[in-house]
Order: C-alpha cells, then structure tokens, then sequence
C-alpha cells in the first residue's frame, strides 16, 4: 500500500472481513456461532445486524477465502458451516499485519509526534 | 374434500424469499442457512435465559436481512450474465436478446442445411424437408434459448409456461413431416397414375426422400422432448427444495 491510496471506508468495511475470518481461524463455525462469538469476544462491541453477516459470509467464500459445507442435523434439516481456507488464512495473516501498521501509524498522529497522550 | 393443508412456512421465511430476487437454487441454500441459524441462535438465547418471544426477537434482529442487505445478496449471487449486462437497459438489452436468438436460428438452420447436403438426402427431397429443417432449428433454438434463460441468466420466473412451449413446438417437425408425407403420397399416386411404368423407380424415391425426412423430424422432436425433460425435472428438484425450505418450522413453540 502506498502513502497515498489508503482507503478509510474500505479500510472500515475490511473490519467485518477480518472479524469473520479471524473467528474462524481455530475451527469451522454456523453463520449464528460465528456472530455470537464475534459479539462475545468483543465484549458486545461488534454485533452483527440485519442479516449484515451473510453477505459478509457468501463474498468470502465466492473468494475462496473461506469454504461452507452444509452438515445434517438429527430432524434431517441442513446446517451450513463456514471454515477458513488456507488462502484465507494468509489474507487474514496479511491484513492484521496491515490493520497493524495503520492503526499505529494512526496512533502516532492522534497523540502527536511525541508519542505520548495528554 | 378435504381443504389443502396450510404449509407451516415462516411468515419471515416467505417474506425474505419474495423480496429476495437472486437466482432459485441460491436463494433456497440461503433460506435454508438463515432458518436453520435463526433457530439455533434462539435456542441458545433460550438457554442463556431469554424468554422465548425475546429470543426470537434478538434472533431476528441479528440475522433476518434488511432490505439494504438482501441488495447486497441479490449482487453477491447475480448471474455473471446478469453483471455483464447490468448496465445496459431493458430496451438495449431485449434487443441484444432478440438478435442474438435469431443469430442462433439462422446459425442452427445453415447448420443442419450443410449436414444434410452432406449427407445427399436432398437428391430426391421432398419440399417439406426444408420446411422441416427450419421447424427443427426453431425447436434446437428454443431448448438452447430455455438452457440459456435458466442456467446463465439464471430466471426461474416464468419456466412453466416456455416449458408447455417447448414441448408444443418439439411435436412441429413430426407434425410437418407427417403432412409433407402425406402430401408425397397423393403426388406419387397422381404421377403413378399417368405413367405406371415408374412405379419401380418412384415409389424406391419416395420411400428414401420420405424416410429421410421422418428421420429427421424425429431427432428434432427428441431434441426438444429431452430438452423439455431435463429442464422440467431441474425445476422441480428446485422448486421442491424451496418449498421445503419455506415449509421449515423456525421457531417451533415446543422448543423454543
């Protein structure tokens, strides 16, 4: 990423991607599982509304970053679960390294040169 | 008579796949995926002591999408043809359709023309065989049309209809066939009669020229009858799978 092309809107709407996948990175979860646990690690600052997580869901996985396979309850009914690929999990190394950088870079300008807060 | 049993479909369920407008197949897997975590999601609220009405509440709160989300499925699961053609507009668009289904006909039509010059049936060919050719290449047409609209553009909207089309027009080359036929044998009776003595020659030619054109409306007709098969059983394994999709218990009231 040059200086120039940093993106906030995209760099925001990434949140959500890096959320999924990083819930994901110890074992496959349902769509439900994952918003759950995303809420409950957050300490209920990140919640999933409106059906948001599913888009979120089918565009990662149209990408290959993570793979959904459906599973058979004992009524019969089918139960979808999401896990991640090893492509996704290179993306996910990738932009946390990435988030990283421009949250520190942000960081320093927000408390001034000098590092140190107020 | 007994009434038709009302299907135990969820209001919400019914709702969210009329106003979803991506393809069937997809739009079944995602109803599936969201009644199927809508209920676990409920169950665990039950467990970590909701009420059940409240449960369902926050369920439906987290996973039932909002119009502005079901845009952004409906672009997820587009059709590549549909991305493609996005921009274009409705007008531009159904004459691209039009010229590129009469590309279609005209192409299939030289097609068999060039195959059957090949072949040297036309030696002594009846004139309906042409007739034939055409009502063959409206048949090859019309399933290649019906493959396209279900399969890459992905409309399910209107299948029932094309299909009764399909089939109607898949029995239009046996149907020529039959009249050109029948119209062969009262000429071939009507030259016989003038000069009996090319009975031997012929009646050979009419049989050939005949059986020739059979054989060909009969292949035309099976094109379009296993075109009419395949397309009717795909849409009825889609459409049962979304009707048990639809028909899912949610939230049934024993549990939760």
């Amino acid at each position: 990423m040059s200086d120039n092309d940093f993106d906030v809107q995209g760099f925001a709407r990434n949140f959500n991607v890096l959320l999924v996948l990083s819930t994901l990175r110890e074992r496959a979860k349902h769509g439900y599982q994952i918003a759950l646990d995303i809420e409950s690690e957050s300490n209920g600052l990140f919640r999933f509304r409106h059906g948001t997580l599913y888009p979120i869901l089918h565009r990662l996985e149209s990408e290959g970053l993570i793979e959904g396979d459906w599973t058979r309850e004992g009524d019969g009914r089918r139960k979808k679960e999401y896990r991640l690929t090893a492509k996704g999990r290179r993306h996910l190394s990738g932009e946390t390294d990435r988030v990283e950088a421009i949250v520190m870079r942000f960081l320093h300008v927000i408390r001034g040169a000098g590092g140190a807060p107020a | 008579m007994r009434a038709p049993r009302e299907p135990r479909a969820s209001s919400a369920l019914r709702s969210l796949s009329d106003r979803l407008a991506v393809p069937l197949p997809a739009k079944t897997r995602l109803l599936e995926e969201i009644a199927s975590d809508l209920r676990s999601l409920s169950r665990r609220f039950v467990s970590d002591g909701l009420t059940p009405e409240e449960a369902r509440r926050r369920a439906a709160d987290a996973l039932l999408p909002d119009d502005e989300t079901l845009a952004w499925l409906d672009r997820i699961h587009a059709s590549g043809y549909r991305r493609v053609t996005e921009r274009w507009s409705a007008e531009r668009l159904r004459l691209a359709e039009r010229i590129l289904l009469v590309c279609c006909f005209v192409a299939l039509v030289l097609v068999e023309a060039r195959a059957i010059l090949a072949a040297d049936v036309t030696r002594y060919a009846s004139p309906f065989l042409w007739i034939v050719v055409a009502a063959g290449a409206a048949v090859a047409t019309a399933v290649a049309w019906n493959g396209f609209t279900l399969w890459v553009k992905g409309e399910h909207a209107r299948p029932r209809r094309a299909m009764r089309s399909l089939l109607a027009l898949s029995a239009a080359p046996v149907g020529v066939a039959l009249a050109g036929t029948w119209f062969d044998v009262f000429r071939l009776a009507a030259l016989l009669q003038q000069r009996p003595a090319l009975a031997d020659v012929m009646v050979v030619r009419a049989l050939i020229q005949d059986a020739a054109m059979l054989s060909i409306a009969i292949l035309f007709a099976l094109v379009g009858a296993v075109g009419w098969l395949v397309f009717t059983q795909w849409m009825a394994v889609q459409e049962h799978a979304h009707r048990r999709a639809l028909n899912m218990d949610v939230y049934p009231d024993k549990e939760v």
